[in-house]
């Protein structure tokens, strides 16, 4: 039995940058899902979530909304996020704000087809540097700390949501972003514990699919 | 067979001995080299090229002059004034996984061919064998000239290749290994042209990044076969 390896460390801390990694076998797969389970369990734990299958973004989200004194159903739009940028090459933008906008976009059922270029272009942003800063300048210019857990736990749960197996890119960088999360020491707020959950069920979902469509042993 | 207006940029890995294995066995092969980093240890033996013998051993060998640089960053200064001073217009890369050459190189006023182990403009970008296998079941090779956008450079040659049978060698085994056998059916078309057949690429394409250690997993572990074309 071994441990698996991608999350011994803190990736916050130290960069993963998944080159050339061993082959160990069918056994690598199966640590993959104790791991993924085992940190699924401990944030049952912490947000009360139901056993199976309950992790409620939405719910998280209405929540952020009415501490807020804002209360609608689908939740309303957030006025900090207002309209989504229409131009992901030219735009500043602080990454929470966006991603709170695009979860607003995304459960209001609005604008799919921007909406997909911003999650492609966050996609890429962290695959290439494995990191979400706090802002960016336009063309993508980093600006403060990467060091907060909820725009990586967001990011994660809107590439859950848009069915991963469909795309192999977001499967890909959903791998990486949970391996982030489930690693750190950092703290995690109540939006980011559900976001991570919901996160943890897609993958599973898609990597079961994958491995069906693949004909790999369970 | 020495053709004089094509260099070697290479670390020693196990792409740069795969091409090396193949300048041998076709007897084509460029002028001159700049050999870059420290000699890696001797590699695993696999069954399609001798992963075993150094870079610089196989060099020598082979009879191409050889100018060594110890940076392994093939974008630092040393290794810049190597490639602006080499008698050569083009030069073959083989630069360690991960490497992206940056504008300094780019400007030095030669060419840079290389050989992308995906089929373009569908697979751009990192460790797409890997990608081409899960989502083709095949693999291909391309070979084109270096730019600054990454993989987007004009393409001169391309060619499909079956699925390995034994995909736990992939990395230092059959990537190298496809990418050899283009790389020495371009040496051989230009030695008898003269010229590279290049041609645009399409601006659309995919971008691919490095594959996740699991997905990885699942490529190697897959029992599906390619569906037959």
């Amino acid at each position: 039995m071994i441990d698996y390896p991608w999350t011994s460390r803190d990736l916050l801390d130290e960069l993963e940058q998944y080159q050339y990694p061993p082959f160990l076998g069918p056994e690598l797969l199966r640590s993959y899902r104790r791991q993924r389970q085992g940190a699924l369990e401990r944030l049952r734990a912490e947000i009360e979530l139901p056993p199976a299958g309950g992790s409620d973004l939405v719910l998280a989200l209405a929540v952020r909304e009415t501490a807020a004194g804002r209360v609608g159903t689908p939740p309303p739009r957030s006025p900090a996020a207002g309209e989504l940028p229409a131009d992901p090459d030219r735009t500043s933008f602080v990454t929470q704000t966006l991603l709170l906008g695009l979860w607003h976009e995304a459960l209001a059922g609005r604008d799919g087809h921007l909406r997909d270029r911003w999650i492609d272009r966050l996609r890429g942003l962290f695959e290439r540097t494995k990191r979400l800063h706090q802002a960016y300048a336009e063309r993508l210019r980093p600006l403060g700390s990467a060091d907060s857990t909820e725009p990586y736990a967001l990011l994660a749960a809107l590439l859950a949501r848009r069915c991963p197996s469909r795309d192999v890119r977001d499967l890909n960088a959903l791998l990486k972003l949970v391996d982030l999360l489930t690693s750190t020491r950092r703290p995690f707020t109540l939006l980011a514990a559900h976001a991570l959950a919901g996160a943890i069920e897609g993958e599973g979902v898609a990597m079961s699919e994958l491995l069906r469509e693949h004909e790999v042993p369970a | 067979m020495m053709l004089p207006r094509i260099g070697l940029l290479a670390a020693d890995t196990s792409r740069t001995r795969a091409y090396l294995d193949a300048f041998a066995r076709t007897d084509m092969r460029p002028s001159v080299a700049i050999l870059f980093g420290q000699p890696a240890p001797p590699g695993t033996a696999v069954p399609y090229f001798d992963n075993l013998t150094p870079a610089a051993e196989s060099l020598e060998r082979l009879g191409i002059a050889t100018a060594r640089a110890s940076s392994p960053d093939v974008n630092a200064p040393e290794i810049v004034e190597l490639v602006r001073g080499s008698a050569v217009d083009v030069l073959v890369v083989s630069a360690p996984g991960g490497a992206i050459l940056r504008s300094a190189i780019l400007g030095s006023g030669k060419r840079f061919l290389h050989v992308h182990a995906g089929a373009l403009p569908a697979f751009r970008g990192s460790t797409t064998i890997y990608y081409s296998l899960l989502l083709t079941g095949a693999c291909s090779a391309t070979a084109l000239f270096l730019e600054r956008r990454i993989d987007a450079g004009p393409i001169i040659a391309e060619r499909n290749f079956q699925a390995p049978r034994d995909r736990t060698t992939i990395d230092h085994g059959y990537d190298p290994y496809i990418r050899a056998t283009l790389l020495a059916d371009v040496l051989r078309d230009h030695s008898v042209r003269g010229s590279f057949a290049e041609r645009p690429q399409p601006a659309d394409g995919e971008t691919f990044y490095v594959m996740h250690p699991v997905l990885r997993h699942v490529v190697i572990l897959s029992a599906k076969e390619a569906a037959p074309s």
